[in-house]
C-alpha cells in the first residue's frame, strides 16, 4: 500500500540577516491512511515547521515529501495537497474567516469551486458531525473557544481532507473544549479513517495516538507507540518532555518502594496494576 | 461603542423590507437620494416624510431609534445653517443687527437643506436597519461584479469588507483587555487634559495594532491552508434572488419618485 505521506530527507531553512537558519534537518518517516499520530517536542523543535510543510504552507529546501503521491515544491503542487490535507492551528480566533458559524463551513467548498446548490448540504452534514449544527445560524464572536475551535474543524472537514494536522490546537482551550476536540479526532480516525496528526504539549493527549514522533532541535529522536515513549525516561530527559501525570505517579510509586516499574498510560491501567500490587 | 456589528443597526423584523433583494435596496437607497438633491419643493417634503414614517411604521422601528441617528450630526447641520441664515444675501432682507441680516430666501434655504439630509439619514439608516451587513457587502459585491471584467478586485474587496466585519468584535475586545491591562501597569487615563488623554491612547493603540498584524499573519496562513488564492475562481454559498417582493416594491417606489418628479416640476 501507499503511504499518505512520504518524507525522505526532509530538510526546511530559511534566510535571516543573511545566515541561513536551519529548522529541520533530514527528516525521513511516512505514515499512512487511518494513522493518529502524535508530534511532541520542546519549543522551537520545528513540529510546527513540519507540520506547515506537510501542508504546503512551506516548500521544503531539499529532500522531498510526497503527500497523497504530489510532491510538494511549489505553489500549484501546494494547492493539490491542500485539498487532501487540513490543518486546524491554536487560536481558533485567527482561523475563521466569516461572520456566521455556516459561512465559515462554506468558506473552504467555495473555494473549491463546489457548485453553489451542494453547499447547503454539505454544510449541515459536517456541522452535525462536529456537534455545532443547532448553533449554525450563530455570531461566530459569540461562542467559546472549544465552539469556535469546532466551527474551525468543520471548516476543514468540509473539503472531506484524508488528513488532518491538529497543530497545538487544544492549547488555548479549557479543559471541556480540549476535550471535546479530543473527541473529535478520535471520532475521526475511527469512524471516517482519516489520519489525525496532532502537535501537542499535552501528554495526556499522546496517550491517545497510535505513535508518537518526538522531535528536538528539528531531528526526529523517536518514532514509537505512546507506551514506550513514556517508559524510556533517558529520552524524555533528553527531548524535555514530561510524562502523563498517572504515569509520573505510578513511576514514583514505584521509585519509592523499589518495586518493578510498569508504565501505565491512564487512570484505568494505574488502578487495575495498583490492586495487582495490593492483591499480591 | 459598537456592541454587535455583526447585527450592526439590524433590527429583525418581517416587513416587506426585510425580505427584499439587498440590491434592490442598495439600488432604489442611491437613486432616492440621487433624487433628494434635485428637490426643491414643500410638498415634495411633505411627502417624502410621509413616505419614510410610513416605512419606518412597516418595519416598527421606534421613533426612537430612527432619531438616534441624526444626534451626532446635529451639532454640525445647526452649524451649517446659522451660517448659511447670516451669510446668504439673496431676497427680502426680514431682520438685521449690525452687519448681520437675515432674508426670506435664507430662511428657506436652510429649511431646505435641513429637511435634506435629515430624509438622507432616515432613508439610509432604513437600509441599514433592515439588511444584516454581510447581506449588504454581498450585495454590493454582486452590484459590482461586472467591474471585475476590467480587472476591478471585487472578490478581494468584498472578502476583506467581510473579514474586516468579522474581527471587529474580535479587536473590540482586545482593546478592553489591553485597556485593563495598562491600567493596572499604572497607565493613568481617566484624569488630565485633552492632550494627556490623547497621549493614553498610545499605549492602547500600539500594542492593538501590533496584535492586529499578528492575527492578520495568522489568518492569511490559515486562509491559505483552506485553499483560498487570490483571484482564483470561488462559487458562492449564498445565493441573492429577486422575488416578486422585490418587484412590487420597485413598483411602489417607482409611483413615489414620479409623483415627487410632477409635483417638484410640474406644479
Amino acid at each position: 500500500m501507499q503511504s499518505l505521506i512520504d518524507a525522505n530527507g526532509l530538510c526546511f531553512s530559511y534566510a535571516k540577516e543573511g545566515a541561513n537558519i536551519d529548522i529541520l534537518h533530514n527528516l525521513n518517516f511516512s505514515l499512512n491512511q487511518g494513522d493518529f499520530v502524535a508530534i511532541v517536542g520542546h519549543n522551537g523543535s520545528g513540529k510546527s515547521t513540519l507540520a506547515k510543510l506537510l501542508n504546503a504552507l512551506f516548500i521544503p529546501t531539499a529532500g522531498t515529501l510526497v503527500v497523497d503521491g504530489v510532491c510538494v515544491q511549489d505553489g500549484q503542487t501546494a494547492f493539490e495537497v491542500r485539498k487532501n490535507i487540513g490543518m486546524v492551528f491554536q487560536n481558533p480566533d485567527n482561523q475563521i474567516v466569516a461572520t456566521l458559524v455556516d459561512e465559515d463551513v462554506a468558506f473552504v467548498l467555495e473555494n473549491l469551486c463546489v457548485p453553489s446548490e451542494d453547499i447547503a448540504p454539505i454544510i449541515d452534514e459536517t456541522l452535525k458531525m462536529v456537534g455545532m449544527y443547532e448553533l449554525k445560524k450563530s455570531a461566530v464572536s459569540k461562542l467559546s473557544g472549544g465552539q469556535k475551535q469546532r466551527v474551525a474543524i468543520a471548516g476543514i472537514l468540509a473539503m472531506k481532507p484524508k488528513c488532518i494536522i491538529f497543530d497545538e490546537s487544544t492549547s488555548m482551550l479549557d479543559p471541556i473544549g480540549r476535550k471535546e476536540v479530543l473527541n473529535i479526532m478520535k471520532k475521526l480516525n475511527c469512524e471516517h479513517k482519516t489520519t489525525v496528526i496532532n502537535i501537542t504539549h499535552y501528554m495526556e493527549e499522546v496517550v491517545f495516538a497510535d505513535r508518537v514522533i518526538v522531535m528536538k532541535d528539528g531531528n526526529i529522536l523517536k518514532e514509537d507507540m505512546p507506551r514506550n515513549i513514556f517508559a524510556d525516561r533517558e529520552l524524555l530527559a533528553k527531548a524535555n518532555l514530561s510524562v502523563p501525570q498517572v504515569t509520573e505517579f505510578f513511576n514514583l510509586l514505584c521509585d519509592r518502594c523499589n518495586l518493578d516499574s510498569k508504565t501505565v498510560l491512564d487512570i484505568d491501567e494505574c488502578v487495575s496494576a495498583l490492586s495487582d500490587l495490593l492483591g499480591g | 461603542m459598537i456592541k454587535d456589528i455583526t447585527l450592526g443597526q439590524y433590527s429583525a423584523g418581517n416587513s416587506i423590507l426585510h425580505k427584499i433583494d439587498p440590491r434592490t435596496k442598495i439600488f432604489t437607497t442611491v437613486v432616492y437620494i440621487f433624487f433628494l438633491f434635485f428637490i426643491d419643493n414643500f410638498f415634495c417634503y411633505a411627502i417624502n416624510f410621509f413616505v419614510i414614517f410610513f416605512l419606518y411604521s412597516r418595519c416598527k422601528i421606534s421613533l426612537k431609534m430612527m432619531f438616534n441617528n441624526i444626534k451626532p450630526i446635529l451639532p454640525i447641520l445647526i452649524f451649517t445653517s446659522i451660517i448659511n441664515l447670516f451669510t446668504l444675501r439673496d431676497g427680502k432682507i426680514i431682520f438685521s443687527f449690525l452687519f448681520f441680516s437675515i432674508t426670506d430666501r435664507s430662511l428657506l434655504f436652510i429649511f431646505m437643506i435641513f429637511c435634506r439630509i435629515v430624509l438622507l439619514i432616515f432613508s439610509s439608516s432604513l437600509l441599514t436597519y433592515t439588511t444584516l451587513p454581510i447581506d449588504l457587502t454581498y450585495g454590493i459585491e454582486k452590484i459590482l461584479k461586472p467591474l471585475s471584467k476590467i480587472k476591478f478586485p471585487v472578490d478581494e474587496i468584498s472578502m476583506m469588507i467581510s473579514i474586516a466585519i468579522r474581527f471587529i468584535p474580535t479587536l473590540i475586545s482586545e482593546t478592553e483587555k489591553i485597556i485593563l491591562a495598562q491600567k493596572s501597569r499604572g497607565v493613568d487615563m481617566e484624569s488630565g487634559n485633552i492632550i494627556k488623554k490623547v497621549k493614553c491612547m498610545i499605549p492602547i493603540l500600539i500594542p492593538l495594532f501590533i496584535s492586529a498584524f499578528r492575527r492578520a499573519d495568522e489568518l492569511a496562513i490559515a486562509m491559505e491552508s483552506r485553499c483560498y488564492r487570490v483571484g482564483q475562481k470561488r462559487t458562492r454559498y449564498k445565493q441573492l434572488k429577486f422575488c416578486y417582493l422585490d418587484l412590487i416594491f420597485l413598483f411602489g417606489f417607482g409611483i413615489v419618485v414620479s409623483v415627487l418628479v410632477l409635483v417638484n416640476w410640474f406644479l
